[in-house]
């Protein structure tokens, strides 16, 4: 009976269920076609569509290079990245935990932010904390610049093209599988200037308060992240005040009183909150830094700060950079060359171009002007000799810092996707005959092209990221010299007992490669704990890590000390050795 | 009277005279019969006729003359003045000629015997003349005679039978020294010994802002449990009523016509321009009309919107009342006012600028029917319900970043600490607005403290303290938060002014008051109507003390107690995490995402309540009594782009 009963009405569902699929089919293809349609709508009020979708496709990208970057071992490769992990966990994890961790050789807030990734141990030393912080600043970064370029009034071509120049840049993905502290910058970097260009276009005016937390927190994010993030500060002012400027523009018989009382000054005066939140960051790491070290400029001019480390650098005259502005931009143009890619740099300057020539001063400009800030600041820093790139073009050839031309990403995404839109837009215009469908096939096709170009250049780095791109080459550089010997040799060595090291020296920064907790080290971190373990080593330390070079500029202090003090040191013995550096175990048999 | 005349119908007597035709007449019975009411009232309700031509009809079936009392005033001055005013508007007929010992009332009720004995009830009646006169007329009549002691009875009625509970006395010798003496002791600690005053400031401002926010999360935690426990009371009211065959919705729906008149309070002062709104907010009321009572409380000297709200010609359930001018020209006052002249059996106060959602009106009578029910069939003991609040929300919460806060802010107050305040049986501080009451109880309670300017929470403490219950129903009204920096904190001046007084009114003697209270009343009271302001008065110093901490700057030699330190940190931290996720999830579930994720900036919300609370302060010793308006309309170009989510639909 049930067979009976049964087949007719799996005969007759059947029917119903196919209408049924096909009914969702056609309206998930709805949907998905509504979708697409959206985003080349301009915008209006807060939502920008597809926001949601391009900061979760960043950030699976992200995620994948994090895991191609975890199997690999290289986003442990670069030193500093060493560096940035063992700051953020000694803040909870040493022999004394606290904020003054902190250090003033960097400024703090990518350790702050790295807290909650690298409080597990296994994260930490495998840098994936610090990879899974990247992926999430790689999705911040691709959602502001696709709703910076929205906001622009850049149509869909245009908003896609430029987050794809994020996501075909192996560098950049890289540097986000790292804890280098670009990935924060250039997050914050993104966000400062989205939230500036939407109160820049918001039709209706965007309160302080507004504009204080949609502009003024990522600045001051990017402030306690990178220097570069202080001349976005200032650019922001600048930026602002030729806002209001143009807003309020030109209907006086006096403009110069006018645009003094009535537009300048309100124009400083209304952003007040917005400039707030980053000057209110300084003043922290400034009384920080007089808290700690009784010197509210000690991470301008302490020992470990960059203007003392370069101060060798340029007394041995190799810094040629240093009042030289040709060479400046030659070594900072190489860098950048070869870091975004020959496609990015001509059509995002091309765009930007097009856009100056085209609209002069309009908001568009002025704000990828602002984004420019970042390659003014490093282009002037390397001319005053603050910073030093050396590269294939610079005095000595090398590989150093050459990621600091990663940071003017933003500007180029964007001036590519204006290089597309207006090109799009005048092919879309001009030759009528074609019709409405080849008109609007004329008009995807420079887009299809930088799409396909940005894609082929992906494949070229990818094929060999290790010698294509800078940025992996010097990180692999730093592996090159790490001294893995006396890493490994401590892993699987250790059984117990305090660690004397000196993690600022060089080829020092392995901590997190060991996997030992920080509070196993007697490190100059921990202040008189690593003083009283210098004046009584067996007392304190069973192992002693040492970097024995004196040809360097900063000789490892441990070392040093070892070395006027020999009989402390008497009863170590060499355990492993790695060039110049020396892993000291305590003779277990002495009195 | 001709008794003829008395028996035909005021519809015909309309449709004779040309005033009305059939189809309206047959319209205007269906409604009728819907609603419940008189036939004439849903005519002029409707439109088809106007309140004159209604009463000249009605003088015709009466068949009495019509008298406009505005041209020809009672001079029957001694019997307005030696009754209660209320008395005679709540009848309908005033007198209004004495001659011989006859009595002329202009009545705008029908003239039953009912009505003629009450007047010859009056002393040295002999006889009564009837005359007709609209009910406007009569209210005009009673509010002009009765001015003076309606005056007293709004303003200070209270304050000379109840002096304990109006703040008219203001802060009393003791509770003046108190703090006096406190400060005196901390200066005199610094002076003798700097560190250790450091030490025991930082203590007490730590102790001070951890009760208060510990107080809030821990009532708002109690929300969800609420809400999983009404979910499960439902489910398990509707299987048991399937089980017996009943229908599945409960409680029913009312019938238009058993619905009572409910009366809704609008107090307007100084915005002309909201009258309209008001009147098209209200009009999307889930009630019907013929059961309404809106009654616009416009102050004596406001002329500006007095001449606003009449040329708007409010519909004819809306009655404009000027309250008489007097001190203190407060919100509370005026609400008095017209709870004098209330029809209904239930009042509720609305602001302005208010959108109450259609529900709210059937929800408050549900509430108060579960409860009725609740005492007759369950609990007899169960506290008797005499008010319900009803939530709070911002239609303009995404305006900017002030709206913002203000939006979580109340989303955390209305939406999970009030409920959990009501499942725990603690006494619940009413919102300025949507909160319902049933008139005869309020007006035995004394109604509103003029004299207090957050007149609400002290009358839900006052509610508490008399044993009865203050609820709160799942519906909603949408305001317009203050988008201003300036006028927010006026507004939150006055807010945390009214806290410090009601504080100060209730704990004047304090061993009375714990006996009339019990633990749950000095819970709230010290948690939150005092702790509250003292919580922010002590705010930036606790603030400051954890920043300096926190930058890494040392002590300064001083030497707290073991743990002191790190606890007052932890307290601090802790306390503003709690906080900031409680209230986030709050405005979660009634705005969206986008407007949670502002907790995050409660710290620095709670800076302006800091400045707010200084400031209540000193006004509190200066101007106890000035009430600082908040201006409304400030937003009025901005519609919310933000769907708000309303409680789920009545069954």
């Amino acid at each position: 009976m049930s067979t009976a009963t049964g087949r007719p009405r799996a005969r007759s569902r059947a029917p119903m269920a196919l209408e049924r699929g096909r009914r969702d089919i056609r309206r998930l293809l709805a949907r998905l076609g509504a979708f697409w349609r959206s985003l080349d709508q301009p915008v209006v009020g807060r939502r920008v569509p597809g926001s949601a979708v391009v900061g979760l496709t960043g950030l699976m990208l992200s995620l994948v290079a994090a895991l191609l970057a975890y199997r690999t071992g290289s986003n442990t490769w670069y030193a500093d990245s060493l560096s940035h992990l063992t700051i953020a966990r000694r803040i909870f994890d040493s022999q004394a935990p606290g904020f003054q961790q902190l250090g003033t050789v960097w400024l703090p807030l990518p350790h702050l932010l790295l807290i909650p990734f690298v409080a597990n141990l296994w994260m930490w030393s495998s840098g994936v904390g610090a990879s899974l912080l990247g992926a999430g600043c790689a999705a911040a970064t691709a959602t502001a610049v696709y709703r910076i370029a929205a906001r622009l009034g850049f149509g869909r071509a245009g908003r896609l093209v430029a987050v794809l120049v994020l996501w075909t840049n192996v560098s950049y993905l890289y540097i986000c599988t790292t804890a280098l502290t670009e990935p924060v910058l250039i997050a914050a970097f993104a966000c400062t200037i989205a939230g500036l260009v939407h109160w820049a276009t918001a039709a209706r005016p965007m309160s302080g308060g507004e504009l204080a937390v949609f502009a003024g927190l990522p600045a001051m994010v990017a402030m306690l992240s990178r220097y570069e993030g202080w001349v976005l500060v200032v650019s922001m002012v600048v930026y602002i005040a030729a806002v209001e400027y143009r807003r309020m523009g030109g209907r006086t018989q006096h403009p110069w009183r006018f645009i003094a009382l009535h537009r300048i000054l309100p124009a400083l005066a209304a952003p007040a909150f917005g400039v707030l939140c980053p000057f209110v960051g300084v003043g922290w790491w400034l009384a920080y830094n007089y808290a700690i070290y009784h010197d509210p400029l000690e991470f301008m001019t302490g020992p470990y700060s960059a203007l003392r480390q370069q101060a060798d650098d340029i007394a041995r005259g190799i810094v040629t950079t240093k009042g030289n502005l040709g060479i400046s931009l030659t070594v900072y143009d190489w860098s950048l060359w070869e870091i975004l890619g020959g496609v990015v740099v001509v059509a995002g300057a091309l765009g930007f171009l097009l856009l100056f020539f085209t609209e002069g001063l309009s908001i568009r400009v002025l704000t990828l002007g602002l984004a420019f800030s970042t390659y003014v600041f490093m282009v002037a820093s390397l001319y005053l000799g603050q910073t030093v790139i050396w590269n294939d073009h610079s005095m000595p050839p090398s590989l150093w810092n050459v990621r600091f031309a990663v940071s003017p990403i933003v500007f180029f995404a964007l001036g590519t996707a204006a290089f597309v839109d207006r090109l799009g837009g005048w092919l879309r215009r001009t030759p009528r005959s074609a019709g409405a469908p080849g008109r609007r096939l004329l008009a995807a096709g420079p887009a299809v092209v930088v799409a396909l170009a940005l894609l082929a250049q992906f494949g070229w780095w990818a094929r060999d990221p290790g010698t294509r791109s800078p940025v992996v080459a010097e990180g692999h550089l730093s592996l090159v010299l790490r001294p893995t010997k006396v890493i490994d040799y401590l892993r699987r060595h250790y059984d117990g007992g305090h660690i004397l090291m000196n993690e600022s020296a060089p080829r020092n920064a392995i901590i997190p490669l060991v996997g030992l907790p920080n509070r196993d080290y007697w490190d100059v971190s921990t202040g008189a704990g690593y003083d009283a373990a210098l004046k009584s080593p067996t007392t304190h330390a069973t192992w002693i890590v040492v970097n024995t070079s004196l040809h360097t500029d900063y000789p490892d202090p441990v070392y040093l000390y070892m070395r006027q003090h020999r009989e402390l040191f008497a009863n170590y013995d060499i355990v492993a050795k790695d060039g110049s550096e020396v892993l000291y175990h305590l003779d277990r048999w002495t009195p | 009277m001709n008794e003829n005349a008395v028996h035909r119908r005021i519809g015909d007597i309309l449709l004779d005279a040309g005033l009305v035709t059939q189809e309206q007449i047959d319209a205007a019975v269906q409604r009728q019969r819907r609603e419940g009411g008189l036939l004439g009232k849903h005519l002029i309700l409707s439109g088809a006729v106007s309140r004159r031509d209604m009463y000249r009809a009605l003088a015709e079936q009466w068949d009495v003359p019509l008298v406009d009392l505005l041209s020809q005033p009672s001079n029957a001055n001694d019997y307005l003045l030696s009754v209660d005013p209320r008395r005679f508007a709540d009848a309908g007929w005033v007198p209004w000629r004495i001659h011989d010992g006859t009595l002329t009332i202009a009545t705008s009720v029908a003239p039953t015997q009912e009505v003629l004995d009450q007047a010859l009830s009056l002393p040295g009646v002999e006889a009564v003349d009837v005359r007709a006169t609209t009910d406007w007329d009569v209210l005009r009549t009673v509010q002009n005679a009765g001015r003076e002691r309606l005056l007293y009875r709004i303003t200070d009625q209270m304050a000379d039978t109840t002096p304990e509970a109006s703040a008219r006395s203001g802060v009393i010798r003791w509770q003046r020294m108190v703090p006096v003496a406190f400060l005196l002791l901390i200066l005199a600690a610094y002076v003798v010994d700097p560190p250790v005053a450091v030490v025991v400031t930082f203590c007490i401002v730590n102790v001070l802002f951890v009760v208060n926010i510990v107080f809030k999360v821990l009532a708002g935690l109690r929300a969800p449990y609420r809400l999983r426990q009404k979910r499960r009371w439902r489910k398990a009211v509707v299987a048991e009523r399937a089980r017996r065959g009943a229908p599945a919705a409960w409680p029913r729906r009312i019938p238009d016509d058993e619905l009572p008149v409910y009366t809704i309070l609008v107090p307007v002062y100084d915005e002309a321009e909201v009258v309209p709104k008001v009147i098209a907010n209200l009009d999307q009321l889930d009630y019907p009309k013929s059961k309404l009572d809106v009654m616009i409380l416009l102050e004596e000297n406001d002329t500006r919107t007095i001449e606003a709200a009449k040329a708007t010609r409010p519909p004819e359930y809306v009655r404009i009342v000027v309250v008489p001018e007097g001190h203190p020209q407060t919100k509370p006052r005026a609400c008095n006012y017209g709870l004098e002249f209330a029809r209904g059996d239930y009042v509720v106060i609305f602001d302005a600028e208010d959108r109450p959602h259609p529900d709210q009106l059937r929800r408050a009578i549900d509430a108060f029917e579960m409860n009725r029910l609740m005492r007759k069939y369950v609990d007899p003991d169960t506290p008797r319900l005499v008010c319900v609040q009803a939530s709070l929300m911002y239609f303009n919460a995404e305006y900017n970043l002030l709206t913002r806060m203000f939006a979580i802010e109340y989303a955390h107050w209305f939406d999970a600490m009030l409920p959990g305040l009501d499942d725990s049986g603690l006494p619940l501080p009413l919102g300025g607005t949507s909160n319902h009451f049933e008139t005869r109880t309020l007006r035995a309670l004394g109604a509103w403290d003029p004299y207090n300017v957050t007149e609400d929470a002290d009358l839900g403490l006052r509610i508490a303290s008399q044993g009865f219950a203050v609820g709160t129903i799942e519906t909603a009204t949408e305001e317009e938060a203050c988008s201003a920096v300036s006028a927010w904190i006026r507004q939150r001046t006055r807010w945390i002014k009214g806290y410090m007084i009601t504080a100060s009114v209730n704990t004047r003697h304090l061993g009375r008051w714990y006996r009339s209270n019990g633990i749950g009343g000095l819970i709230t009271m010290a948690c939150l109507v005092l702790g509250t302001p003292l919580a922010f008065l002590s705010y930036p110093f606790s603030l400051l003390f954890t920043v300096l901490t926190y930058v890494g700057v040392k002590t300064g030699g001083l030497h707290f107690p073991p743990g002191a330190l790190q606890a007052g940190v932890i307290m601090m931290v802790a306390g503003n995490t709690a906080m900031i996720l409680s209230s986030a999830v709050a405005a979660w579930l009634r705005y969206n995402w986008r407007v949670a994720m502002f907790a995050f900036l409660n710290p620095v919300y709670w800076l302006l309540h800091s400045v707010a609370a200084w400031r209540a302060a000193y006004q509190l010793v200066v101007d106890p009594f000035t009430w600082e308006k908040t201006p409304h309309g400030l937003t009025a170009d901005y519609e919310s782009t933000h769907e708000l989510r309303g409680y789920p639909p009545m069954p």
